[in-house]
């Protein structure tokens, strides 16, 4: 019995085998009179998170118009593990042919860079596009010796200020921690409840949030010193957030992003990953419902699309390799 | 005989048990040991292998007391009747999970529970067969329709060769 | 800055026929779902998340409370009719419920534990809704140093648990420090004690270790059990018998009330835990459940009364209320449920903040009325669903079995959807049995799996913050001190407690032990 279905299942599997290949071999050349046929079935999704993060309510969202755009629908799939990379490294072992797309974010980044051994190089990836970027903000207690950059920089020339956030946030202030010549104690939270709690509670000088963080501090209860990215803050975040919130490029300071990249296998053909970003942009610019929806989520769409982001991409992996050098 | 039967009776002791535990530790440990990320420095000062080695330690030690202390002669109240075959009982269960598990992704959900609840029901005594397969499909079928009415990912869909 | 007007407004948003109906639905799906081994309180809130898309403010919050509310006592139905906690916060439920369920008086267990539950939910709700402001002040003196004195408290407290041969409950202790360290350094990041196994980076999932351990492994043991009899048949039709037969044992007022020092002891420490963030409701159960066990000897905790099922399950309920305070004060989200109901507030376009008590004061108040009604709800529909398993829990084993098997790994997997906890939970199940075997108590595991890299993570965060320097990391303030007099002081008490008890009936203790553990094998 299992032995009749172990070989229908070869067999069956064998002959999908032999289409795909035929398919495979057939598609760059359709591809090569500038209007492939791709996409022809629904396109797999990895979120290398668990249901109910940010990355996972993000791919839902997105997901939801993705007929309308790709004419296809996205097949979301979470594969959590191994700090984000077991996804990626399962995205690697799928054919490149355009069929399984894999959300980042800077966790499999720093997850890759951080081991000796990891599952995979955080090169592989080619990107298709950005959709948002974070933004590590530096928060400081109201009133406190730090409440604004030049004090803070005064305040460092004596001690070591000490600094609290998540991995990635924490590498955005290094990053300009550095350029700035300011010595830091970089005290890592997995967690951004217990970061925040620890700051309000004054049981660290300064924090590293986001911007959504940062709404539930400042005003009444902290101050952004800078917003350390190069990216500026939305008019009306930066209005709620207490108002010209300083950016590292006022201070001359080469500042810090942190993408949500989605990317594909490195072998998948340019046309196809392409294509992909031509309709990822209409879908997060031109749909009426998506962007809104974010919106109301407290999200942001930023997007830079392929070959740029896949360009930047690379320099962004070795920067980050830089900055966690000063970590240390 | 006598002296085998002695060293069986011992091994159930708590002492017997302890020895066995404190040598797996020791193992564990001699292997963490060997290990390059064992040793490496991290910037707080404390090695990457001082927290996983205070475990092994704490059992190690633990292990030790276990067959010193005034219950070493003891023999726990379910140790009595365990026997190897049990051990093999007890893979045997979760080696029959993981290959339910496995088929799943072949067979779908329904069809591989129905046959792993059919021969585990009937294995544990559910007669006459038949009733073990209605129980067997009836029990498949709800859970794959609760799993997927709550939008919870399952291990393969409902009957992957026919492309369901 | 009571808002008298808002207070109105709130009450007309939240006693709509639209309101009640998403509130009741909500209970409804948590207390399902929770009793669902793997399905925990936030699987099933963030499945829901994407429907409040839809709804208004009121009728978004009582989905995403209800189901909250409702999971959380949902998942002791299956640890006290199974054996089989629906989620990690009810493990420390199986002890006393299984065996009560073991002893036919199921019915009793699961109703103490919904009673328990909702009182003590209740009242924390209360205290929330009172001094929440001052609540999360307080919760801000708790820095790395203090929360690293308060996990030695938590484990020092918890020497309850590791039963009467206590070098077998500290060698569960230690092999729960041992698992809790494996994944990844929680300051540097590296990847340790992952025995070349890339996808243990992550750690070891507390989902699966749970259903492993206390759901597998007495699979497992009930499995050889009954291969090991013989002639099962006529049996089985006996059982299938009493499953449409008469009633069991209810619970009485009287009963209800007897256990009011237990729920007293989740309530405390229920909100206590529950406005820190991180900790959780599966520390608070725990907790409450070894406090109440110390504490009260006379109660017989742990041999199948229903003190323990009240106190643990008061512990986790209470913490449902006060994981909303950080969140409402701070916007701080002081557990994952806790962060996805900030979610469903965002999408209503509400930030929490402080300023959302000027801002939105309707919605607070909303808020508060329907952490309050949920309860009520809970009460109606747990009493349904209760009644309904613990008839599923006489359920013959030999089909039990099979079909929780088959629950434990459809579940260990559809919690994060990873394919490598299914392994784990199955691995952790025969080692649960070895464990039970030898007569090596689980709870102390479960907790220092828990506490023990929280307690790594905030010493060398303070340790860090103080620049290297080991003493004014760590006794930096009153709070420090005084909570380390505290673990010190239980440490000493236990010890001479141990030592006066041995005194006192070494031997008569010893004999009535061994007679009540025969008379209790007999009975199984």
């Amino acid at each position: 019995m299992q032995a009749v279905i172990n070989t229908a299942g070869k067999s069956l599997r064998a002959g999908l085998l032999t289409v795909a290949c035929a398919l495979l071999a057939a598609s760059p050349l359709a591809l090569a009179d500038g209007h492939g046929d791709w996409p022809e079935r629904d396109i797999d999704f990895i979120i290398p998170f668990g249901a109910g993060g940010g990355s996972d309510a993000w791919a839902r969202t997105i997901g939801s118009g993705a007929r309308d755009h790709f004419g296809v629908n996205w097949n979301l799939q979470n594969r959590p593990g191994a700090g984000a990379t077991l996804g990626w490294e399962y995205l690697l072992d799928q054919p490149a042919d355009g069929y399984t797309v894999y959300l980042g974010s800077p966790t499999p980044v720093l997850t890759a860079l951080m081991d000796d051994d990891p599952l995979v190089d955080p090169n592989e990836l080619k990107v298709a596009g950005y959709i948002s970027a974070f933004r590590s903000l530096i928060v400081a207690q109201n009133d406190g010796p730090m409440s604004d950059w030049e004090s803070l920089v005064e305040h460092a020339s004596e001690s070591p200020v000490i600094i609290a956030g998540t991995s990635a946030l924490l590498v955005g202030a290094a990053n300009v921690f550095e350029q700035a010549g300011i010595e830091a104690i970089y005290v890592p939270y997995s967690s951004t409840g217990e970061a925040t709690s620890d700051f309000l509670g004054g049981h660290v000088d300064l924090l590293a949030a986001t911007a959504s963080t940062a709404l539930g501090i400042a005003p009444e209860n902290g101050t952004v010193v800078l917003n350390s990215s190069d990216i500026a803050l939305a008019d009306d975040v930066d209005e709620q957030l207490g108002g010209n919130i300083p950016e590292a490029a006022d201070y001359g300071f080469d500042g810090m992003r942190f993408p949500r990249p989605i990317g594909f296998h490195p072998d998948t053909p340019d046309e196809i990953v392409a294509e992909f970003s031509e309709r990822l942009e209409s879908l997060l610019t031109e749909d009426e419902s998506v962007p809104a929806m974010l919106n109301r989520m407290g999200e942001e769409v930023i997007f830079m699309g392929y070959p740029e982001a896949n360009e930047d991409f690379a320099l962004l992996v070795d920067r980050m390799r830089g900055a966690l050098d000063l970590l240390d | 005989m006598s002296a085998g039967r002695n060293v069986a009776h011992w091994l159930r002791t708590n002492q017997g048990v302890g020895v066995l535990i404190a040598i797996a530790a020791a193992l564990l440990f001699y292997y963490l040991w060997q290990q390059d990320w064992y040793h490496r420095v991290q910037r707080d000062r404390f090695s990457l292998g001082f927290f996983p080695g205070l475990g092994v330690v704490a059992i190690f030690v633990c292990a030790v007391a276990i067959t010193v202390d005034q219950w070493r002669k003891e023999v726990a109240a379910d140790m009595a009747t365990v026997g190897w075959l049990d051990l093999g009982w007890a893979l045997l269960f979760s080696g029959a999970g993981y290959i339910l598990f496995q088929m799943m992704e072949l067979l779908g959900l329904p069809l591989a529970a129905t046959i792993f609840l059919f021969l585990l029901m009937t294995l544990l005594g559910v007669r006459p067969w038949y009733l073990a397969a209605g129980i067997g499909v009836g029990v498949a079928i709800i859970v794959f329709v609760l799993f997927s009415v709550l939008g919870i990912r399952l291990p393969g869909g409902f009957f992957p060769l026919l492309g369901i | 800055m009571f808002q008298p007007e808002a207070l109105l407004e709130s009450l007309h948003l939240v006693f709509t026929l639209n309101t009640m109906m998403w509130l009741a639905i909500g209970v409804f799906v948590g207390v399902g779902l929770g009793a669902i081994p793997g399905l925990t309180t936030s699987t099933g809130v963030a499945l829901m998340l994407p429907l409040t898309f839809t709804l208004n403010i009121a009728g978004a919050l009582g989905l995403v409370i209800g189901l909250y509310k409702g999971a959380l006592f949902g998942g002791s139905i299956s640890a006290i009719s199974f054996a089989t906690p629906g989620a990690p916060d009810s493990a420390a439920t199986v002890f006393d419920g299984y065996k009560m369920t073991q002893k036919g008086k199921g019915r009793k267990a699961l109703l103490t534990s919904l009673y328990s539950s909702v009182t003590a939910d209740s009242l924390s709700d209360v205290v929330v809704i009172l001094i929440a402001p001052a609540m999360a002040l307080a919760a801000l003196q708790f820095g790395p140093s203090e929360r690293t004195w308060l996990m030695f408290l938590a484990i020092a407290l918890l020497g309850a648990l590791s039963g009467r041969h206590v070098a077998k409950g500290m060698m569960a202790a230690a092999i729960g420090l041992f698992i809790g360290t494996i994944g990844s350094d929680p300051i540097a990041g590296a990847a340790r004690n992952t025995f070349g196994q890339g996808w243990l980076r992550d750690g070891v999932g507390l989902v699966p270790l749970i259903i492993g351990i206390f759901a597998m492994s007495r699979m497992i043991e009930q499995g050889i059990e009954i291969t090991q009899e013989s002639k099962l048949g006529k049996k089985v039709k006996g059982q299938m018998a009493d499953l449409f037969g008469k009633d069991q044992e209810g619970l009485t007022f009287r009963e209800y009330l007897s256990n009011w020092r237990e729920m007293g002891i989740g309530l405390g420490i229920g909100t206590f835990v529950g406005m820190l963030p991180g900790l959780g409701a599966t520390v608070a159960s725990f907790l409450s459940y070894g406090v109440a066990k110390r504490f009260l000897p006379h109660k017989k905790i742990g041999t199948g009364v229903m003190a323990g099922v009240a106190a643990a399950e008061s512990g986790n309920n209470a913490t449902a209320g006060p994981t909303l305070v950080p969140l409402l004060a701070f916007g701080i989200p002081g557990s994952a449920t806790a962060a996805l109901i900030g979610g469903a507030l965002l999408l209503q376009g509400i930030t929490p903040s402080p300023r959302m008590f000027e801002l939105h004061a309707d919605v607070v108040y909303a808020l508060f009325i329907i952490l309050i009604l949920a309860n009520v709800f809970n009460l109606v529909i747990g009493r349904g669903f209760a009644f309904f398993y613990a008839k599923l829990g006489a359920v013959p084993k030999p089909i039990l079995v099979p079909t929780i098997m088959v629950l434990a790994i459809i579940g260990s997997y559809g919690a994060s959807g990873n394919p490598y906890d299914v392994g784990v939970m199955l691995f952790f199940g025969v080692f649960g049995f070895a464990m039970r075997k030898f007569g090596v108590p689980e709870a102390p595991l479960v907790i220092t799996f828990l506490i023990a890299p929280m307690l790594e993570e905030n010493l060398r965060r303070a340790i860090l913050i103080s620049g290297g320097d080991w003493v004014p990391g760590l006794f930096n303030s009153p709070l420090s001190l005084t909570l380390m007099a505290l673990a010190v002081a239980v440490l000493i008490l236990s010890y001479r407690m141990k030592f006066s008890e041995k005194l006192d009936d070494m031997q008569h203790q010893e004999m009535e032990e061994t007679a009540e553990e025969d008379s209790a094998k007999k009975s199984q």
